[in-house]
């Protein structure tokens, strides 16, 4: 067996610990070496450079513009505004002037140079935020629905988010060593900044859960109350949906063996939805996904990275075997998955009431990314809101922002800042298309992309607005996707439409995902550039106009007409 | 043919399958003065022939195999480790080794060369390979009529360019008069199957045949050749030598308040012999604008017929090549008194002449334009040019080792921009140089050497070199240099400059030094990355116990850079450094430096 390059880091890495402090102190480079690139990971962040001008750079004699990523997690993406406020600030004072909302309802700051990665998360520490287990091969942020008016029972819900995103956090205390010297806070509900308790850390050197060489690969867990899918729980390792019963909720049926990466000429690899296994009652849950987790830790494949995660596993041994262990090791089994129906995964926009009497507001945010732009200050108006210091911030999967709980009051005050500042006005102007639409970070920042996507999705929809408004297909909500690479970070196997990077300017579509992301998409055309995009769409939406029956969504439209077979399975995915 | 007096047929059967042409002329010779020398001294058999040439060692003598790859993600890496090791079994010496690690300039030597390299971006080289790929296929590539070769390309059908690069080097190796040994492979995402294909195709290539039914002929004896030894030219300001540019890169990243050029000139059939040390002088000529403000402000026709050098020639023309505008100086001022004998003009220059200080604010930042602005007066051609004086050269630090960058020179030009009086101005060399010539162009220059401002003649002498901004150029040139010879002595650089990630001068190369432990020691002082300013000095100081112990040890110091502030500011922390360190009165710590400096063990290249 020879153990993967990250496997051989993790274990020479005494908890993660590396040698970052030393990286972090040699001024020489703005890099950190090379096993530590991976170690960072598991502590939230990414060394990147600004692609753009590496080449530029390197014939300057420069080294590449080396800058960090940071993802601070959001379990069920539900920030305070005082954790707003600071993550807009820290945006400014340490990275590049934006934050981005991702597809797990995490906060990424880019661009922050080495030397200011410690004040950027002691900054973010004083308002109860990590960035523990933000990346690397551990659970990762766990996401939730974030609209609390949607279900009686959403509190709950959430709070069984964070309770296993608590569960699942490694305990070594390296994070508070290296970037807080030592020092925990120990109060982690505590949204004051004044009264947290601020303690050394206790030197926790084993993982309990995870031991020494953590996962073999990144996991992620979601939970979803039907009929609203809008994190996707397919796309996850685990995903749980939540089951009500008589006004009641009982507990969460189970689906494993989620994930979404795959590499381009390599048909073994692929997205796979996960597979519904069960339900559990919800005194059970955690105890269910810790013994997923701990399944996949010792049978996982430790050698190719490619193939690691989960989902792989799952094929490799087969899902009856991998649910036996799982029962053996539960000492019960699952009961059978009770009946529910999700109708979409999109976001549904504007103004909305809680029971409580607060109002909600859902805001489009373009690429989840928060800039201030000369003609659209965003990032300001959304300070300003959070300068109210009411309700709360939750972050989406589909990288939107809603404003949670607001007073009347509070309501009016925003209303008019949101207005001033023409972010309403934003949400509200837009396709259904456009609403439904995400994509990922790729270039500059990512190192694996190989073409655009949020830096590009904006003026191509531009495009394909005039089409869909021609046709008169502007309030479809059609879901479109676009990614810089096949790794799927904006979820695009659950595109109605989606859009993959495979070079500068060339793309491969698929078509054919359901609404509700219950469904993967297939390859329909490759290699298209912007015409062939536009072209290909301009066929297929037209189509849809003259043709589609009275509630057709547009993915199920490409199946019936053959636009593209249904894919059942992901090993089906490239056939 | 027969072999004559009955000699091994196999040992020379030998001798001409593992050398090539060259080799075996150079042979010829090497055995022709051997037999000379055994007649006329009578040497027997105990003359010293080259190791591994002739006798037993012949066997186990292959030539050299040099693989380099070009990788990105690692898979050629491994494709190449895993042919470097099948090659290696056959009993050749094997290089694997990574482009971007590897000096072009070794090239013409390889005898066996095996390129695996993938592609990138669309039909690009990975960044590692950059260099090389740039280098053969530049203008700069070299004949390889001794090289045999072989492509292994990675890449991805998928692309357009499939596996662009490997053919690139494919056509390019063969191009340059190299010889393919099997025919070049391209290997699609799954590359493995098609890799080994290669392997085994180049270690059949390899295959030394045992015996030849052919016997070689020796049929003409020739003495090696005698190298001629250059004589070093003298260039001057006036018969200077056109060193024509073939690179020029802004050495600042983007958004950097600094302009710093690097350019390499070709020194090619000049004869121009320089040390690490020296400086290159730089003939420039005054840009078009300047020259049109003089016109302007003078109100004088270019087109105006003048003497000039026992000749004749125009006005514009003597302005804009002859004659030095940008600068003014005392002298100038005096002869601009001759002319404008206006009470004001007057009255001025005799209160900057009474004062020193106010003179030398005065002429800061003006230039004759300013002058002319300022005190007006009726001027011809001929009075004009009177005041003026001829171009003067300038000087920029050698930044290159002639061992390094053969026939080539390269310098670290700092672009001299300012706004000042209300115009906008530019120092001339420094603007010539960065806006007026470009790649391809020729410069006038000549090489001024520098006598003491030298490495150590002994190369196990410890240096310590101080250089912000530009004063980095001669360093580059001595780590070079000592990089190429093998110097043992340590290599201690202390660089400054504003900002990390745009003004970190030939970053990569130092990084590079510093991995290859050329370079023992580099600290940086980047002045403008936080809030309080720190400068070189301040990195002295911080580090004085290992200055000290440096200094102690024999270290050369060296300081180069800005005379004004810097070289006094470092002479400065060297005294606190003895005083503290050395327990040293203040007194007796700046005599210890000077006395440093007498020694020549302080050296400065101060401007
Ligand atoms: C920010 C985000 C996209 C966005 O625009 O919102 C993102 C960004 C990146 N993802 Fe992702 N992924 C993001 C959600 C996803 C999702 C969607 C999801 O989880 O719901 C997926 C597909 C689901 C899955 O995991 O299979 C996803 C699958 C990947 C993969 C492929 C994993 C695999 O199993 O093959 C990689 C590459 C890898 O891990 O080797 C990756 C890697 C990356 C990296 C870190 C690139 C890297 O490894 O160097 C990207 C950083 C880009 C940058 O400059 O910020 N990202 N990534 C999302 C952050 C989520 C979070 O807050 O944690
Ligand atoms: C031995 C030696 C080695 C050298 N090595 C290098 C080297 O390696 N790299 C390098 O870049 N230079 C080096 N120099 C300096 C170089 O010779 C030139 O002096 C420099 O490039 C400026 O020349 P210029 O023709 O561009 O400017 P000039 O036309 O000579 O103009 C210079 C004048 O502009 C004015 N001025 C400049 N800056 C300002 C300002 N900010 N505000 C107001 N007025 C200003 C001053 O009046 C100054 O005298 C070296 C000099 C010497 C003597
Ligand atoms: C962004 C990107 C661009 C690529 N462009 C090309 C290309 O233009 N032509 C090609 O043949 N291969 C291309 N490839 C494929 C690589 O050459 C191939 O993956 C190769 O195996 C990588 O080898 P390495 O790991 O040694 O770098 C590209 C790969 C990436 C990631
Ligand atoms: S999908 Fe690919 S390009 Fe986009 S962020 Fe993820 S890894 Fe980067």
């Amino acid at each position: 067996m020879k153990l993967s390059e990250v496997e051989i880091a993790k274990d020479k890495s005494n908890y993660l610990r590396g040698t970052i402090r030393e990286s972090l102190s040699n001024d020489v480079t703005g890099a950190l070496y090379h096993d530590d690139t991976h170690l960072i990971k598991f502590h939230g962040s990414y060394q990147q450079t600004d692609r753009d001008i590496d080449s530029e750079r390197k014939a300057q004699k420069l080294e590449p513009l080396y800058s960090f990523m940071i993802r601070v997690r959001v379990p069920g993406g539900v920030a305070t505004p005082a954790q707003w406020l600071r993550m807009d600030e820290l945006a400014d004072e340490f990275g590049n002037n934006t934050m981005k909302l991702t597809t797990r309802q995490a906060f990424q700051l880019h661009g922050i140079y080495k030397k200011s990665l410690k004040p950027a998360i002691q900054g973010f520490n004083q308002v109860l935020l990590d960035s523990i287990a933000g990346c690397g091969d551990v659970n990762r942020n766990v996401m939730c629905n974030p609209n609390p008016y949607l279900s009686p029972f959403h509190e709950e819900v959430y709070q069984m988010s964070a309770k296993i995103s608590e569960h699942f956090t490694p305990k070594t205390s390296a994070y508070w060593d290296i970037w807080l010297n030592g020092e925990q806070l120990s109060d982690k509900s505590a949204n004051d900044l004044v009264s947290s308790v601020i303690t050394q850390a206790v030197e926790h050197d084993d993982e309990p859960i995870y031991t020494k060489h953590y996962l073999p690969r990144k996991f992620k867990i979601a939970l979803a109350i039907p009929p609203y899918n809008d994190v996707d729980i397919f796309a996850n390792d685990i995903g749980l949906v939540a089951i009500e019963e008589n006004g009641n909720l009982t507990g969460y049926n189970v689906a494993i063996g989620g994930g979404f990466g795959m590499t381009f000429g390599m048909p073994d690899t692929f997205p796979r939805l996960a597979s519904m296994i069960g339900f559990v009652g919800k005194d059970k849950v955690v105890d269910v996904c810790e013994k997923v987790l701990t399944i996949q830790r010792d049978w996982g494949n430790r050698e190719n990275r490619k193939f690691s995660r989960l989902k792989y596993t799952i094929e490799r041994v087969g899902l009856d075997v991998f649910v036996n262990e799982m029962q053996n090791r539960l000492g019960f089994a699952l009961d059978l998955p009770k009946p529910f129906t999700f109708k979409s995964n999109g976001d549904s926009f504007g103004w909305s009431k809680n029971t409580n009497g607060n109002f909600n507001l859902t805001l489009f945010i373009e690429g989840g990314r928060i800039v201030d732009k000369a003609e659209y200050k965003l990032k300001t108006a959304l300070k300003k809101v959070a300068e109210l210091n009411d309700g709360d911030f939750r972050l989406t999967g589909n990288q939107n922002l809603m404003i949670c709980n607001l007073t009347v009051t509070s309501k009016k005050f925003a209303e008019k800042i949101l207005e001033q500042y023409g972010v309403l006005q934003e949400t509200f102007k837009q396709t259904g298309l456009r609403l439904n639409s995400i994509a990922c970070v790729a270039l500059n920042t990512c190192t694996l992309a190989f073409a655009e996507a949020e830096r590009y999705l904006p003026s191509l929809i531009d495009k394909i607005d005039v089409i869909v408004r021609e046709l008169k297909l502007e309030k479809e909500n059609i879901v479109i996707r676009m990614t810089g690479c096949p790794n799927g970070c904006a979820r695009p196997y659950l595109g109605e439409i989606a859009f993959i990077g495979r070079a500068i300017g060339k793309y491969n579509m698929y078509l054919g995902a359901s609404h509700s992301g219950e469904r993967l998409n297939k390859l329909y055309k490759e290699m298209l550039d912007e015409n062939g995009m536009l072209n290909e769409l301009r066929i297929v939406l037209s189509d849809y106009a003259q043709n589609k029956t009275s509630d057709e969504r547009f993915g199920d439209f490409t199946i019936r007409k053959g636009y593209v077979k249904a894919t059942e399975h992901g090993r089906d995915f490239h056939k | 043919m027969q072999a004559p007096l009955g000699l091994d047929t196999q040992v020379l059967n030998d001798l001409f399958i593992r050398y090539d042409d060259k080799q075996l002329l150079w042979l010829s010779g090497y055995l022709y003065g051997l037999s000379v020398a055994k007649n006329a001294t009578g040497f027997g058999a105990d003359t010293k022939l080259a190791p591994g040439i002739i006798g037993n060692g012949i066997a186990e003598k292959l030539p050299p195999v040099t693989i380099l790859y070009g990788s990105q993600t690692g898979n050629t890496k491994k494709a190449a480790q895993k042919a470097g090791e099948q090659i290696k079994a056959k009993g050749f010496d094997v290089n694997v080794m990574d482009m971007a690690e590897y000096p072009t300039k070794k090239l013409k030597d390889e005898k066996l060369l095996f390129i695996v390299v993938s592609t990138y971006g669309e039909g690009e080289p990975p960044a590692a390979a950059e260099e090389l790929h740039k280098f053969i296929t530049g203008t700069r590539a070299p004949k390889l009529p001794d090289t045999k070769f072989a492509v292994l390309a990675l890449g991805d059908s998928s692309y357009v360019e499939f596996c662009k690069t490997g053919v690139d080097f494919d056509t390019k190796l063969e191009a340059l008069g190299a010889k393919r040994l099997t025919p070049r492979v391209d290997c699609d995402v799954d590359w493995h199957d098609k890799a080994d294909e290669w392997i085994e195709s180049v270690l059949n290539s390899l295959e030394i045949p045992k015996s030849s039914s052919n016997g070689y002929a020796i049929t003409s004896l020739t003495n090696g050749a005698v190298k001629t030894l250059e004589k070093k030219v003298e260039y001057s300001r006036k018969t200077p030598f056109a060193a024509e540019i073939l690179e020029k890169i802004q050495l600042n990243g983007r958004g950097s308040t600094k302009e710093t050029w690097h350019l390499e000139f070709s020194l090619a059939d000049s004869g121009i012999v320089y040390t690490p040390g020296d400086a290159l002088h730089i003939l420039p000529t005054n840009s078009e604008r300047i020259v049109a403000e003089i016109l302007k402000v003078s109100q004088l026709d270019p087109k105006t017929v003048i003497e000039w050098e026992s000749g004749t020639s125009t006005l514009g023309e003597v302005l804009l090549n002859k004659v030095e505008l940008s600068v003014i100086t005392r002298d100038f001022l005096k002869k601009y008194a001759e002319i404008n004998t206006g009470s004001s003009f007057i009255v001025h220059r005799s209160s900057l002449e009474a004062d020193p200080k106010k003179l030398h604010e005065y002429v800061y930042g003006r230039d004759v334009v300013d002058v002319l602005n300022e005190f007006p007066t009726d001027l011809t051609a001929q009075t004009l040019l009177s005041c003026l004086k001829k171009m003067p050269s300038r000087a920029y630090s050698i930044a290159s080792s002639l061992s390094a960058h053969p026939d080539e020179v390269h310098l670290t030009v700092g672009a001299v921009r300012y706004e000042k009086y209300g115009r906008a101005k530019q120092g001339v060399a420094s603007g010539f140089l960065a806006d007026r010539k470009n790649i391809g162009d020729s410069v006038n220059v000549f090489l001024e050497t520098n006598e003491f401002f030298k490495l150590p003649k002994d190369n196990k002498t410890d240096i310590l070199m101080v250089g912000p901004g530009t004063g980095i150029a001669p360093y580059r040139a001595f780590v070079e240099e000592r990089a190429e010879t093998g110097a043992e002595g340590k290599n201690w650089l202390v660089f400054g400059n504003p900002h990390f990630t745009t003004d970190f001068l030939y970053q990569s190369e130092w990084q590079n030094y510093l991995k290859k432990g050329v370079l023992t020691r580099l600290d940086l002082a980047f002045s403008r990355d936080q809030a309080e300013k720190i400068y070189v000095q301040h990195r002295l100081l911080q580090k004085s116990k290992q200055v000290w112990e440096w200094i102690n040890n024999g270290t050369t110091l060296y300081v180069c850079g800005d005379k004004n502030k810097m070289a006094s500011d470092v002479e400065r922390a060297f005294v606190a450094i003895a005083q503290k360190e050395g327990s040293l009165t203040e007194e007796k710590a700046t005599e210890f430096i000077k006395n440093l400096k007498k020694t020549r063990r302080y050296l400065e290249d101060v401007y």
